[in-house]
């Protein structure tokens, strides 16, 4: 009995019916911060867990592509890919100052020469890659959560 | 190959229970859709890899073109 009254109240939306301009704030700062959107309709505990595994992950494809996976070039599809990410992507994309600082290193694209010699430097741009596009699933799940309730999808 | 399995499986596993965790609520019902997600990923890789091995190794398609 009382798992079907916790399951009814997790299916009801976190915010009134209708509300699509708070359901689109909610959605951008999923978007800015990898479960941001879940911390602030209450489950905290996914969102952590969010956060933890998508920033995980980019980091580690990052760390793994020597700090190289992620820039900006026009026909590059992977970076379309990591700016699903948000904030991370986003301060790497525009200045990339704070970072070569702090770590002492440049950022720039490789070259032909120097790609070849990083041995990750293609499963590093996988990674970061598909964290910016698991970031995308995670905020269409709290605009879900935020307008129509989100309990499992299938029981 | 062991270098492969090291590289992708954690990030195979990681997409399992992100995608799991959108979908379900309950702890359990999460690692337990995740976990299955996982190994019919890898599974099916591993498949997948097995044929083509056999097939290059006992058929030699490329004498067919």
């Amino acid at each position: 009995m009382d798992a079907e009254k916790r399951s009814s109240a997790e299916r009801e939306p976190a915010l009134p019916p209708g509300d699509w301009g708070k359901a689109l704030a909610i959605g951008f700062a999923a978007w800015l911060v990898p479960g941001l959107g879940h911390w602030l309709l209450g489950r905290r505990g996914k969102g952590l867990f969010f956060l933890v595994a998508l920033w995980g992950t980019f980091l580690a494809g990052w760390a793994l592509s020597d700090f190289r996976a992620v820039f900006w070039k026009p026909d590059r599809i992977a970076t379309y890919g990591q700016l699903g990410m948000g904030v991370p992507t986003l301060v790497l994309l525009a200045g990339k100052e704070p970072f070569s600082y702090a770590l002492g290193r440049t950022f720039y694209e490789p070259t032909g020469a120097s790609e070849n010699l990083l041995p990750h430097y293609d499963v590093g741009t996988l990674y970061t890659c598909v964290a910016g596009l698991l970031n995308v699933v995670v905020v269409l799940g709290a605009f879900r959560l935020a307008l129509w309730g989100g309990a499992d999808v299938h029981r | 190959m062991l270098e492969t399995v090291l590289l992708f499986a954690p990030l195979c596993l990681v997409a399992s229970l992100v995608y799991a965790a959108t979908r379900h609520d309950r702890t359990s019902t999460i690692l337990w859709e995740g976990l299955h997600l996982f190994l019919m990923t890898v599974g099916g890789l591993v498949g997948l890899g097995a044929v083509i091995y056999l097939i290059s190794r006992f058929l030699q398609p490329t004498l067919w073109l």
